[in-house]
């Protein structure tokens, strides 16, 4: 069982950071097909935020085939995502060291790196047509 | 009114099970109540331990059996029981006449006061009842305890007054005012003026001084200029009319020998001029008066009216009672801000 | 069902002053409902009138699909946790369960026993004792237990600390969670309930200026940000709620955006909901309310309301 967590300053809506989380669960190997997500109830009492939020995330989940509502049980995590093998992982974040080597020298701070991290997920997100709203 | 599952284990088993507003009523009440049950108690107490030592030393002077009281055989023992018991009506009298003012205030001006003077009628009528509801149980419960023990009170003074009654009559004693339903009475209506002063006033503590002073003033002044209204007084001469000697006496003045009424003023002269003989010959004013062929005339009201006037009395403050109550009902259901 | 249903509702107090003036809202049921607006807009006047504690000047409201406020039928389904909680400080916590449940047409105290239970309160303490989160939460326990169909909470975070609230939340979220309750909160801070609630009404000077689904607000809402020269061919025909100019950039808050048609040179971005509120706030000309009967948005208001 994963727990979620929230940011309240990322800026990003909370359904959207729980579906995001249980990608990552998946993607790290911490939910397997098979595992039961959070009950409603459950994330709500801990995170005080409004149940239609948590069911907005999990029919998100649903409709991109990842997870499978049991009705009385819950939902449930139905496959797992292309998990990227460990290797690949480690060759994606070598490159990622390199880059910000070199965008250190080039002068961003922490603040600057990850505001432009942040403009090419949205630019890239616009290409795909999933931008919010 | 159906109430779900009450926890009855909390219940103390000795006290009777109430449920809905009488619980909640008797609950946030239950201190005055206790406090005014004490007074009450204690009270009787002492009327029942003095009461059955003044009825035995009544019997055991004679007095029961000795004619006429105001004949020569009854002269000397009376003395000796005015002697000593004769302060007591007056002093019990003066004690208890305006317990009903206080009473009344100490249970009646908090109940929507406080409410509404810490805010907490925000949680009280919000809940499953309405306002109406609410005020209508401790309107009812209060007053009922307070009145049935006034009630009380004011049946045990009946009986401790009883050997006063043969000398000096209940109607014009002090204790008319806390025998019989006048005190009870009194009392409810006392209650039911504190609580709709609370309602008007909204805050404890200015409620509860506005309610003494309205409830001492709503008992005093009916006292003073309205019970001798209640009928007409009768005229009599102090000599013929036995009556006379017990009862309310509602004024007095002196006929001189050709039947003219004296005013007050002439009869102070006559008292000066009677002062030499007074001191010589031990004699009393009267009995000058007598000498000299003038007559005492009294205008008053007979002894035996007292229950007449009980029930005037009783029934006045009563529909005064119902009154304010349905007056403080009307008002707790308009709106609050 | 609409468990909150204004007409046209007024209230003026004895000095003369309208708290509320024509406010026309209709909650539909299951929403938790963020009530916000500027301390002195009208929300405790509404919510004590929603309880029964006042009545309406003019105007029509009913609670629950068309009862009375303040009638038996209201009073018990409709439950309040007043802003300062108002409880009896001398009770203890066992005896205020025991008056409410009293007092109460439905009852669970159970439930309650269990709610206080899990946060450590003890039901022998009086409640003056308690710090203000626990009243907070022994008040909110009350109104829990009452099953009711309407809870109504005013101001409940106004003295809590940062973890009493997020308690408090939790609690009220749980229940919503378990029985589809209906709830409205008000709050002069609407990041408190920004992620508790999932329907926005906004009171400003005594009317109702924003009324709607979250979601759907945001949805209907862009930030558009581009060259100041540009900005009025760009919002020209727009439904603008508010425009922040400086001598080079201009951001344009507008409702009812196509982001397809975004210029080159400009930007679109999501807002969020406290942006949204403020953007409302402090332009009271304009409003946006859902359509008489029909369900449409309209705007009613001028198209244009530009800051200098």
């Amino acid at each position: 069982m994963i727990e979620y967590r929230l940011d309240p300053t990322s800026g990003v809506p909370t359904y959207l950071q729980i579906v995001r989380q249980v990608e990552h669960a998946l993607r790290l190997g911490l939910l397997q097909p098979g595992d039961q997500l959070p009950k409603v109830k459950d994330v709500v009492a801990a995170l005080a935020i409004n149940p239609n939020t948590v069911l907005k995330a999990y029919r998100d989940l649903e409709r991109k085939g990842i997870a499978t509502g049991r009705p009385g049980q819950g939902t449930f995590v139905q496959e797992t995502l292309n998990v990227v093998p460990l290797e690949g992982v480690r060759l994606l974040r070598r490159g990622l060291d390199r880059w910000l080597a070199q965008a250190a020298a080039a002068g961003l701070d922490d603040d600057a790196v990850r505001a432009l991290v942040d403009a090419a997920l949205y630019d890239a997100a616009r290409r795909r047509g999933v931008t919010a709203s | 009114m159906t109430i779900g599952s009450i926890d009855e284990t909390a219940a103390r088993p000795r006290l009777p099970r109430l449920r809905g507003l009488p619980w909640v009523t008797w609950r946030q009440h239950r201190t005055a109540l206790l406090v005014t049950t004490g007074l009450f108690t204690a009270i009787a107490v002492f009327l029942t331990v003095h009461g059955l030592a003044m009825h035995a030393g009544y019997r055991a002077l004679g007095l029961d059996s000795c004619g006429d009281l105001h004949g020569p055989a009854c002269q000397a023992p009376l003395d000796v029981f005015v002697h000593r018991y004769g302060a007591w009506p007056d002093r019990f009298a003066t004690a208890l006449m305006l317990l009903p003012a206080f009473l009344g205030t100490f249970v009646g001006a908090p109940i929507v006061a406080r409410e509404r003077d810490t805010g907490t009628y925000r949680f009280a009528w919000t809940l499953g009842r309405t306002r109406l509801q609410w005020l209508a149980a401790k309107l009812a419960l209060p007053g009922a305890a307070l009145t049935g023990l006034a009630l009380a009170c004011g049946l045990l003074a009946f009986w401790w007054y009883a050997p006063w009654v043969p000398p000096r009559g209940r109607l014009g004693s002090d204790m008319y005012h806390v025998m019989g339903t006048v005190f009870a009475a009194r009392t409810l209506f006392c209650f039911t003026l504190a609580v709709l002063l609370g309602t008007l006033i909204r805050r404890t503590v200015p409620a509860l001084a506005t309610a003494t002073v309205a409830c001492l003033a709503a008992i005093v002044a009916p006292a003073t200029w309205l019970e001798p209204l209640i009928q007409k007084p009768l005229d009599a001469n102090i000599d013929t009319d036995s009556g006379t000697a017990t009862g309310m006496t509602v004024n007095q003045w002196v006929v001189d020998p050709a039947g003219h009424r004296l005013t007050s003023a002439q009869t102070d002269d006559l008292d000066v001029q009677a002062g030499p003989d007074l001191v010589s010959k031990h004699q009393t004013f009267h009995s000058w008066l007598t000498q000299h062929h003038y007559t005492s005339w009294v205008s008053y009201q007979p002894d035996t009216r007292f229950w007449h006037f009980q029930a005037v009395e009783t029934s006045a403050y009563l529909a005064a009672a119902l009154l304010l109550a349905a007056t403080a009902l009307w008002w707790i259901r308009r709106p609050i801000h | 069902m609409n468990v909150i249903e204004a007409r046209r509702l007024s209230k003026r107090y004895r000095r003369g002053v309208w708290a509320l003036r024509e406010a026309t809202l209709a909650i539909p049921e299951g929403r938790v409902v963020a009530l916000v607006g500027p301390n002195g807009a009208g929300k405790s006047t509404l919510l004590t009138m929603v309880v029964g504690l006042a009545v309406p000047t003019s105007g029509e409201l009913a609670v629950l699909g068309g009862l009375v406020p303040g009638s038996v039928e209201a009073l018990g389904r409709v439950a309040f946790v007043a802003q300062d909680p108002s409880l009896y400080p001398n009770l203890s916590v066992a005896d205020t369960l025991r008056l409410a449940g009293n007092l109460s047409s439905r009852w669970d105290e159970a439930d309650a026993r269990a709610r206080l239970a899990a946060l450590d309160i003890p039901l022998r303490r009086k409640v003056g004792q308690l710090s203000g989160g626990q009243q907070a939460q022994v008040a909110l326990a009350v109104a829990l237990a009452r099953r009711p169909g309407l809870l109504i909470l005013d101001e409940p975070l106004a003295s809590l600390d940062p973890l009493a609230r997020h308690e408090f939340m939790a609690t009220v979220m749980a229940a919503v969670a378990e029985e589809g309750l209906s709830v409205v909160f008000s709050s002069h801070v609407l990041a408190e309930l920004e992620r508790a609630c999932d329907y926005l009404v906004v009171l400003a000077r005594g009317a109702v200026q924003v009324a709607g689904d979250v979601d759907e607000l945001l949805s209907e809402h862009s930030v558009l940000t581009g060259p100041a020269e540009q900005a009025d061919a760009v919002t020209a025909g727009l439904c603008v709620v508010r425009e922040q100019r400086t001598d080079r950039q201009s951001t344009v808050l507008v409702r009812d955006y196509d982001p397809v048609r975004v210029p080159a040179g400009w930007r679109a971005e999501r807002t969020n909901l406290e942006e949204l509120v403020l953007a409302y706030l402090r332009t009271p000309s304009v409003s946006a309310l859902p359509g008489p009967a029909s369900g449409n948005r309209t705007m009613a208001a001028p198209l244009r309301a530009v800051d200098a």
